[in-house]
């Protein structure tokens, strides 16, 4: 069974300037794993609002005429960039934040590599 | 004297290919400020998005500011598998510009796009707020 905790710490070592790699309930916003240099109070933080984000996303979409399903969504801030993609079959998502010294184009072919591995180990875990 | 924030969003129209709807927001405004369907995009409830929009600048302003108070939502991009959205702050301004695009658009180039036109629309809404 993969083991999450070590995953994330994977993706962190890959990503230079990685602030945060988590994974998180949709619905409870609740985190399943993180690693972080911030104290977790923070990150729970973060992470919560990012799963209320999620759920306004789904009734604000359809009075914008969008009815796709949502693959991932980015936040830019002063300081920080957030990516974060609902993990396929699963209820949940997972979110990078990284220092504006990465390329969100670099976080986007990271996540894009430990994408189906992530997947894999929420599924192991969550399967019933 | 800057152009009207309307007329400048008609130029930002003509220069995004597959834009289906932009418009200028403010909270506590219940409607845009201002706001273009693009031809085909068909009729959209400004209020509606107006009320819809604020609830996911403020969602996505709580995101970035829990793990740093300090910090300040700049663009949220949402990408969905038949279009993108994207909301950027005006700078220097308490408005915010949203722009959805079809999929098959080049999100580069709205990015590209909403930042060059940013200026403009920063200039002309500083001049609306001092008239």
């Amino acid at each position: 069974m993969a083991d999450l905790f070590n995953l994330l710490k994977e993706v962190r070592d890959d990503l230079p300037g990685c602030k945060l790699a988590s994974i998180v309930d949709l619905e409870s916003g609740m985190e399943l794993a993180a690693v972080s240099e911030y104290e977790s109070h923070l990150t729970e933080g973060t992470d919560a609002f990012l799963s209320d984000l999620y759920r306004v996303m789904r009734t604000a979409m359809p009075s914008f005429k969008l009815e796709g399903d949502v693959e991932a969504v980015v936040l830019d801030a002063d300081e920080t960039t957030f990516v974060s993609e609902p993990i396929g079959e699963t209820n949940y998502f997972w979110h990078v934040a990284t220092d504006h010294a990465t390329t969100l184009g670099f976080v986007q072919a990271i996540m894009r590599k430990y994408r189906d591995r992530i997947a894999e180990g929420v599924r192991e875990l969550t399967a019933h | 004297r800057a152009p009207s924030t309307v007329a400048i969003l008609e130029d930002f129209v003509a220069d995004c290919p597959g834009l289906r709807v932009t418009g200028i927001f403010e909270e506590g405004n219940d409607e845009p400020i201002s706001f273009i369907e693009a031809s085909g995009a068909g009729s959209h409830d400004s209020s509606a998005i107006s009320a819809s929009f604020l609830d996911l600048v403020d969602r996505a302003q709580r995101t970035v500011s829990a793990l740093d108070r300090e910090e300040s939502l700049r663009e949220l991009q949402i990408v969905l598998n038949d279009a993108y959205a994207v909301v950027r702050r005006i700078e220097g301004t308490s408005y915010y510009q949203l722009a959805t695009v079809a999929r098959d658009s080049s999100l580069g180039v709205i990015l590209v796009m909403m930042r060059q036109y940013g200026a403009k629309l920063s200039d002309a809404l500083k001049q609306r707020s001092s008239e």
